[in-house]
């Protein structure tokens, strides 16, 4: 059992497994009382998840919380304990709760303006970088835009097995479930040890994340606003706006996400030097694939 | 659409995450996951969201939240009455009273904390501002209803002429609440 008997891959966990896993058993046996001892240890988890996951602001967090807490009673109705943390379990509910609150709120209003797409005209950037182009343009078009999605399959489609190994590695959140398929079948492990060494190297990173989370939250707030201000037809503020939003893309544009070569040295059991020399490798691969797709040269 | 033979249940994903399906179930289900892109990307999800929330910094539930009031400076009744959880103290509720687990019921922009029903008649606690609550009895034509709060009787009303009345603005207490001399509820609001 991973989780028991394997505890490498053990994360730190938000929400204690134990003290849930006890109130839900008093929950489910008939104590009401114990219900709002559930929803303090679960208040945080609900209200960030939106803000860390999907770069929703906190206006977003605070009504997907109250959305929450209406329906936290049928869904806690609907858990069956298991050897498998509660809080695996809450995460999955909560995304699923998390489409559902948006689907919800679009169809209410025609107006809605979606908490995790922000507009900026991607195109427009005449300083693409090889970076800029594989791992940002997942946060400008999202992972699931077919652009995005035709873009990495061209690419991975065009470079043999070991460059294919550290360009997934290296650009980790352009990862797909097939490329999970890839690596395990190509490294001969199993996909839970392939996805868990993925957490880990994003663990390494995770500082880098959370400052990119906030940029791109403080962009879908400047998004928002320039939406209003051209409304009120205000020449002013959205000049003031554009000139804000476009220092927040600089400092996102510095923040550049990549795991460390000794954290993927540790996942692919190789010398550093090894993977100092992929990584260099795969991106001359990409460079050169991309350059006779795009007819273009790009900085590494 | 090609149909998944693990019917895209997240249980097997959740139990294959952290490792817990018997060792038949966890090879076959490794086995799906090959062909299955679906249940694979769920299982991707699933593994970015718990690295996310585990390794990010989680801020403070803003206090107006926490305090039961909405966005919009409202109080939600069903989350003060959440917060301060609303407690049965005694067992005889009648039929189907509370069922256990009062049930939230927001109608539109009125907000209803507990629908309860006991001998007939049925109950709604509905909180109102400055920590008061109303109840509001309906189903009560011909029948005789009496409240108590804290062992004293504050509205004693006989053979009822209209089918619902209502009792506002209570403070907090234990109330208990009788239908033709015959007790049906008792409750806490804390």
């Amino acid at each position: 059992m991973l989780s028991r008997g394997n505890p490498e891959f053990d994360m730190k966990n938000p929400i204690s497994d134990i003290k849930i896993k006890e109130c839900m058993r008093s929950y489910q046996s008939g104590d009401i009382a114990v219900f709002s001892s559930i929803v303090r240890l679960l208040s945080l988890y609900m209200y960030n998840f939106p803000r860390i996951v999907f770069a929703a602001d906190p206006d977003c967090c605070s009504e997907f919380y109250e959305y929450m807490l209406r329906r936290l009673r049928k869904v806690l109705n609907s858990y069956r304990e298991t050897d498998a943390k509660f809080t695996t379990w809450f995460t999955v509910v909560l995304r699923s709760r998390y489409i559902n609150f948006v689907r919800e709120r679009k169809s209410k209003s025609e107006q809605h303006i979606d908490s995790f797409v922000f507009s900026l005209d991607y195109s427009d950037d005449n300083r693409q970088s090889l970076y800029s182009l594989i791992a940002e343009r997942k946060d400008f078009l999202r992972s699931d835009h077919p652009l995005y999605d035709e873009l990495v399959e061209r690419i991975v489609s065009h470079l043999n097995q070991k460059h294919r190994i550290f360009f997934h590695l290296y650009f980790l959140d352009s990862l797909r479930p097939e490329d999970v398929v890839f690596l395990a079948v190509n490294l001969g492990r199993s996909m839970r040890n392939v996805l868990h060494g993925i957490g880990r190297l994003k663990e390494t990173v995770v500082k880098r994340y959370e400052k990119k989370n906030e940029s791109l939250g403080k962009l879908n707030q400047y998004y928002r606003e320039l939406i209003s201000a051209q409304q009120r037809d205000d020449t002013w503020a959205l000049l003031r706006i554009r000139k804000r939003r476009s220092a927040v893309i600089d400092e996102y544009r510095r923040i550049k996400i990549h795991p460390s070569y000794e954290g993927m040295a540790t996942f692919l059991k190789i010398p550093l030097g090894t993977v100092s020399t992929g990584v260099s490798r795969m991106k001359g691969a990409v460079r050169n694939i991309l350059e006779e797709l795009y007819h273009e040269k790009l900085p590494l | 659409m090609k149909s998944c033979p693990f019917e895209y249940n997240w249980e097997y994903i959740v139990m294959y995450h952290d490792g817990v399906m018997s060792p038949d179930l966890e090879k076959r289900f490794e086995e799906h996951l090959v062909t299955c892109q679906t249940c694979m990307e769920m299982l991707l999800n699933l593994q970015n969201d718990l690295v996310a929330m585990s390794s990010m910094k989680l801020h403070t539930v803003p206090e107006e939240l926490v305090a039961g009031k909405s966005r919009q400076g409202e109080r939600h009744a069903f989350f003060q009455f959440v917060h301060e959880m609303l407690d049965m103290v005694s067992g005889s509720f009648g039929t189907g009273c509370f069922e256990n687990v009062p049930a939230p019921a927001v109608r539109g922009k009125e907000k209803v904390s507990y629908v309860a029903s006991a001998l007939g008649v049925e109950v709604r606690l509905v909180y109102e501002e400055r920590d008061l609550f109303n109840i509001e009895f309906t189903k009560v034509r011909g029948r005789s209803v009496e409240l108590q709060k804290d062992g004293q009787s504050i509205e004693k009303r006989r053979d009822m002429k209209n089918d619902s009345f209502l009792v506002e603005e209570l403070p907090k207490g234990t109330y208990s609440i009788s239908i033709d001399e015959m007790h049906a509820m008792t409750f806490t609001v804390k």
